[in-house]
């Protein structure tokens, strides 16, 4: 089981600008596989590419942290919500163009989830 | 039923903060992006697009534990070796002025005019060495690696709208380490 401290790279899954911005921050990186850490997100991306993606970086034991588009995260949101893993930690950020929505976020998904068991 | 009632309060604190710092990723994403379309307008589109990225990147900003073992400064490294300090064999055989020593100038008036002339060999390369050996060891050479900013994939003379796109995703990047998901704690859930 891959230590906490071994985790310590930043996926990105989102548009263009989101992840252009994040690699300008620092956050990408390209191993010996040539597999990079981020995955650009546009119209020709197909949804079992998206999937694909997604699963692998919750797989691999190098990332801490996933970020994706809130709007990226919307097409694959049956997978995104059932990923009750605590690491990599999935956060769902907001793009350019779509707005963050509390109401989607899965994070809050699964509190709310919480008090509607308790209140059972 | 305290216990659940102290277990509820956490929750709602933490959804309260949780909330608060997505809102505030929400702003420093605008100004990010707003940044970036600014560069992109200076750069060019194909500039700032995903076929300026470079395939060999490595990442430079990591998620941090709160071990304290980890060391992010061990990896920023860069080699760099003070040029005036070079080795002593590069210096060999290069003219350089030969520090005028008083007691020579004093004591010895009757040079004659052969040896008041400087021979280049032996005796430079000896003086050479010997402020060699004493510059050597009043400063150690720094060694020191360093990785490649980021910014500089996009452009060599990254334009002020590209450095100040930078500095808000860098930011967003804080705020999302100190976000301490609900997630986290999924055992309860």
């Amino acid at each position: 089981m891959a230590h906490q401290k071994d985790r310590s790279l930043i996926a990105v899954i989102g548009d263009e600008d989101t992840v252009t911005g994040l690699l300008l921050a620092g956050v990408g990186h390209v191993d010996s596989k040539q597999k990079p850490n981020f995955i650009v997100v546009d119209a020709k991306t197909t949804l079992a590419t998206l999937e694909d993606a997604f699963i692998e970086f919750t797989k691999r034991k190098d990332i801490g942290i996933i970020l994706i588009n809130q709007h990226v995260a919307d097409d694959i949101r049956s997978l995104v919500d059932e990923y009750h893993q605590a690491f990599p930690t999935v956060l769902e950020i907001p793009s350019k163009d779509h707005p963050y929505d509390p109401a989607k976020d899965s994070v809050l998904k699964r509190v709310q989830k919480l008090f509607g068991d308790d209140q059972r | 039923m305290a216990d659940n009632g102290s277990t509820l309060g956490e929750t709602l604190d933490k959804v309260d903060t949780y909330l608060r710092l997505q809102s505030e990723i929400a702003q420093e994403l605008r100004k990010g992006f707003m940044h970036l379309a600014e560069a992109k307008y200076v750069l060019g589109p194909d500039t700032l697009s995903q076929f300026s990225y470079d395939r060999r990147m490595q990442a430079s900003v990591f998620c941090s534990s709160k071990s304290e073992d980890l060391d992010l400064d061990a990896a920023v490294r860069e080699i760099h070796l003070d040029p005036i300090h070079a080795e002593p064999s590069s210096m060999a055989g290069l003219r350089s002025r030969k520090p005028v020593r008083k007691e020579d100038s004093e004591g010895e008036g009757g040079d004659s005019s052969a040896d008041a002339i400087r021979q280049p060999g032996e005796d430079d390369a000896k003086d050479i060495d010997s402020n060699k050996m004493s510059d050597v060891a009043a400063a150690s050479p720094t060694l020191t690696f360093k990785k490649k900013d980021p910014i500089f994939m996009f452009s060599g003379f990254p334009p002020k709208s590209l450095r100040d796109a930078q500095s808000s995703f860098k930011r967003v990047l804080d705020i999302v380490q100190s976000v301490d998901l609900p997630s986290s704690s999924n055992d309860r859930m």
